[in-house]
Formats: C-alpha cells, structure tokens, sequence
C-alpha cells in the first residue's frame, strides 16, 4: 500500500472544504487560491525550460476567468436564441426577431474577435517585455522574480493597449453588439410575454415608473412633514424656557 | 530542478496553513465583531442613514455625513478597525453619519441622478441636520459619493459647513486614465437604457483595470497570509467587498456615463439636475480636495480639476501616496489624512 502524498493529501482537505458548511465566501477565497497557485506553478514550470512556450500566461480572458477554450458562456448566449418546439418556431419565426437575434449574434461574435486578435497582440508584447527584463538580470532570476517580471511585463503590455484607439473600437463595437442582443431578448420577452398572456415590457416599465414616483413623493411629503414637527417642537422649546 | 520543487513545496505548506486557519474564523463573528456600532436613523426604500455610536471622548458640534459611491458598498470606510476611517473619526469626538444606498432591483431602475442628489441624498442631509440639531453639517464624499457630494453642495449651498472631496473625478476627460476613455467610449452608438447594470459586470470591470494583479498576483503572496491573522482577516474582508457590487439603477447609470463621462458636462459647466444648472462656482463654503497619486480608477488630474471651480481662497487639497482605496485604508495615509481632516475642520475659516 503506498502513502498519499502530501499534495493527495492537500486536495483531498480542499474538496472536503469546498464540500463542507465552510462559508462561500472563504471557499471562494481557497479556489482562487487554489487556481493561481497551479498557474503559477505552470508558469515556473514553463519558464525554467529551455525554450519556453510562455505566451499563454498572457491570455486575458483566461485571467479574467472566462473558459476560453470551452466557450461555454457564448453557447449559453446562442441556445437562449434558439426556438425549443415547433409551437415556439412558429411564434418567433413570424416576427423578425429571430432574424434580428442571429444577425445580433454574429456582430457579437465578430466584435469579440476583433477583441481576441488584441488580446493575442498583448500576450505577444508581454512576452518581449518578460523576456527583455529576464535578459536585464544580472544573474539567473529567481522564482520570485520570474513572477515579478511575469506581472510588471503583463501589465505594461495591457496599460499600452487598452488605451488605443484600435482596442477602445473594438470594445466599443462588443458593447454595442451586447446592447443589440439585449434588445432581441427583450423583443424575444415580450412576445413570448404576449402568447402567454402576461403583462408586456411596457406595462411593467410603466409600474416601474409609477411606483418610484410614488416612492419619491411618500418620501418627500414625510420629509416635509418631520421638517415641520422639527420646527413646531423648536417652537414650543422657545415658548417653554420664556415662560 | 530546484527553483520549481522550492515554490511547490512552500505553496502546499501555506496552502495547507490557510485551510486549516480558515476553518477556525467565523464568518459570522466577523460581521458582528469587526465593525464600529451604529443606529439606524432614517429609512427610505432601499437606502438606509446609519449614525456611528460615539466613543467616550469630548465631542465635536458638526457632523460629518459620509457619502460613498452607488458602486460597491460603504463599509469599505470601517473595514477592519484598524483600519477603519469611521473609527478614527470617531476617535477625534466626530459625529460621524454615513447613507448606505443599499441594493437596489428592477424596481428602481427610473432613478435618476436628480433622484439621488435632490431627493434621497437632500433628505439624509435633512436628517442629519435635525438629529445632530444644527443648521449646517459637513459632508465627506468618496469617489461617485463626492461627485454627488460636489452636486449637491453647488445646489444647496446654505446647508454644508464644509465639505471634503476624496478620490473624487471632475475631469471626466484626463487622457491618461483608462477609466475614463473606457467610460467614454461605452456610450458612444449606444440607446439610453434604463435597465439596471448588474454588479457583477461592474467587479469584473474594475478586474480588468489591471488585470494580472488583481486576478492573479494578489493570490500569489499566501505566504504573507498565512503568518498573519490580521492581514488575513483584512484580505478576507477586502475579498468580500470587491465582490459586493450592488446593481447599478439604470437611469441613473445611463445619465452618468453620458452626463459625466461622455458629455464631461460638470467640469465643462453644462450639468443640469431637476432643470437646475449645477455649477461648481456656486460652492461657497470651504473644500478639502484630496486624492491619491497612483489611483488607477479616479485620475490625481481628474480630481485636480476641482482647484479651477473653487476660489483659492476656500480651496486646499492634500496628495497621498497610494491607489484608490488605499489612500484611505492603508494604515500610513489614513493617519495622515485624518490628522490633515481634523485640523482643517477644526479651523476657523
């Protein structure tokens, strides 16, 4: 029989955390913590080779925590768009909004292309960056400095970018795409609210809308009502100390 | 090779360290036990007016009325007690109140910044007024909070002894800050809406400011956790309020990325509220500006701008090293900018 291992022993404490009453928020802490110790331990890996293939450690949506490979969210997105029954085609293939969704989806991939191909560009210049300050060392860098090059070559490339003009186009043209698609949904809601027989976007915009009016004046007559009791009692505590 | 198996082996002792720490802090007892007490003094909808408890020391006359901003949550000002801006206020004889905008849902997406500024911040004003039994009170506005605290004060002058700007934009334009380009260019093409923006696309908007850092490299340094129960409890405390963005009202959003990002219209004197010109020149009382030289949301020029609208005679600013939150919560600038805060509220001008 072969002893666990510490590191066996380690993920077998984590999972029974993450599995455990622990609250949320510190098994959140643990898996992140948990995640950037084995990228970083990927990336020293990496960067200890001969010919190192370190490119990747850039990749943005990646660090951002997006599952770029698997591009779970984006067929999240496209299924929403997609009629499940023949009574559901009929309805929304009556309208253009099936139209308008599909041509949606694609400005909306496209722009997230455009945003891809710059975030490529920035894992290439932090890459020359990490590079020239390895070279700048005077000795073999440490792990610790290696992570430290990593950081300051990651954010000097994005600094560099994200204020362009070609990368603002693009990420202006993402969010342009991500409006249009929330206006299919919404046009998608409210037909949907109509063959169901529910209140439609207008009517509920219009509760929305009486209900913060009427919020806003309670609020105000209240106002007007503790201001003049304020002064009422300041009144009387005049008339009480001159008597 | 050794470099690689030194780092494995260190990371797994601390990573094993700070299981079994996290597993003997209560999360709860932290909520309970962490923060200054204070009393709920007023209540409307979703925003709550909370008074701190005074501490046993020689009380001041004037209060001081926090105004945070609508993104993330004002407990940031009483994070862990030492480092808490409230309680080191406190402890100088404050009276310290501070609005909490709270959460707001689809029903309040008509707010609008007039809303906020006229209506929900113009009573807690009120109210303050009347339970600390003055005629003026000073106003302390952090970030979007001193925006509305500039507003406001431009709008009601007669009710502000004198107000205190922190990290605070007014030039929406300052080409150096990536915020503001980004803010920008978001409502250029676009429809007004006037659906919330959920929280959660303002975290990860704020992540993407510098993106390495702050979604990997601050979970690099365990060792520094680990060893210290005090920097853990603080990271645990900052972990959870970065990720507690309430949803922005989309009235509201919508106006101030147009109105302050797009249009600049405060700095540009073109802002109108409730059909009000809010004009900066109109501040009459004294103004403390202070800001911080390597934030990286709120430009040190963006809230230097603010010196061009008030008159050099009611106008000082103070500079701390340091980023956006950390100017008021790093142990070294907080003790400067309340030792440089009491003073300047404590002289006559």
């Amino acid at each position: 029989m072969t002893a666990k291992t510490t590191s066996d022993s380690i993920i077998e404490q984590f999972n029974r955390l993450i599995e455990s009453s622990l609250a949320t928020e510190y098994k959140d802490v643990l898996t992140a913590f948990k995640e950037q110790g084995e990228f970083y331990q990927q990336f020293l890996n990496e960067a200890h080779k001969a010919t190192p293939d370190l490119a990747s450690f850039w990749d943005i949506p990646n660090t951002l925590g997006f599952q770029t490979n698997t591009h779970d969210w984006f067929h999240g997105i496209t299924r929403s768009a997609t009629p499940l029954s023949a009574s559901w085609a009929q309805l929304f293939d009556s309208s253009s909004s099936s139209q308008n969704a599909q041509e949606s989806i694609t400005a909306f991939q496209a722009a997230l292309s455009a945003l891809n191909i710059i975030h490529a560009d920035i894992g290439q210049q932090a890459l020359h960056e990490f590079l020239q300050l390895k070279e700048k060392s005077p000795t073999s860098p440490s792990n610790e400095e290696l992570c430290q090059f990593w950081l300051k070559a990651g954010e000097a490339a994005f600094k560099e970018a994200c204020q362009q003009p070609d990368y603002l186009q693009a990420q202006q043209a993402l969010y342009l795409a991500f409006s249009q698609l929330k206006i299919v949904q919404h046009e998608l809601v409210s037909q949907l609210s109509q063959f169901l027989g529910l209140p439609s976007q207008q009517t509920i915009d219009e509760l929305h809308e009486n209900l913060h009016q009427l919020r806003m004046q309670f609020a105000e007559h209240r106002e007007q009502t503790a201001s003049t009791i304020h002064a009422l009692k300041q009144s009387i505590d005049v008339l009480q100390k001159k008597q | 090779m050794p470099p690689t198996s030194y780092h494995s082996k260190h990371w797994t002792s601390h990573f094993k360290q700070l299981m079994d720490q996290l597993q003997h802090i209560d999360s709860d007892h932290l909520k309970n036990s962490n923060h200054a007490p204070y009393e709920l003094i007023y209540q409307e909808n979703k925003l709550r007016l909370f008074r701190y408890l005074p501490l046993d020391v020689p009380q001041k006359n004037t209060p001081i009325l926090c105004v945070y901003a609508l993104i993330n949550r004002p407990y940031i000002l009483d994070i862990v007690p030492e480092r808490s801006l409230v309680l080191r206020l406190l402890k100088q004889g404050y009276p310290v109140y501070l609005v909490d905008w709270g959460y707001p849902d689809t029903s309040d997406c008509m707010t609008s910044l007039n809303d906020y500024i006229n209506g929900l911040l113009y009573r807690c004003v009120q109210q303050v007024k009347r339970h600390g039994d003055v005629q003026k009170i000073d106003l302390l506005g952090i970030c979007q909070g001193g925006v509305f605290s500039l507003c406001y004060t431009a709008l009601h002058p007669s009710c502000i002894r004198k107000l205190i700007t922190l990290v605070t934009p007014v030039d929406f334009q300052v080409k150096e800050s990536t915020v503001e380009q980004w803010g920008t260019s978001v409502f250029i093409n676009q429809e007004p809406s006037h659906h919330n923006i959920p929280g959660l696309a303002l975290t990860l908007l704020f992540k993407t400011l510098k993106p390495f850092q702050l979604n990997r490299e601050k979970y690099r340094q365990l060792d520094q956790l680990v060893h210290d129960k005090k920097q853990l409890i603080f990271f645990l405390e900052m972990e959870k309020w970065i990720n507690d963005s309430p949803d922005l009202a989309g009235k509201a959003a919508d106006e101030f990325g147009r109105s302050f990002y797009q249009k600049n219209q405060l700095h540009l004197k073109k802002l109108h509220l409730g059909n009000v010109a809010v004009l900066l020149e109109n501040i009459r009382c004294p103004v403390l500006n202070i800001f911080a030289t390597s934030d990286h949301i709120v430009a040190p020029q963006s809230s230097a701008a603010l010196q061009q609208h008030i008159p050099p005679k009611l106008y000082q600013e103070l500079k701390l090293e340091g980023g956006h939150i950390g100017a008021f919560i790093n142990k070294s600038t907080q003790h400067a900018l309340v030792n440089r805060v009491d003073s300047w509220l404590s002289a006559i001008n």
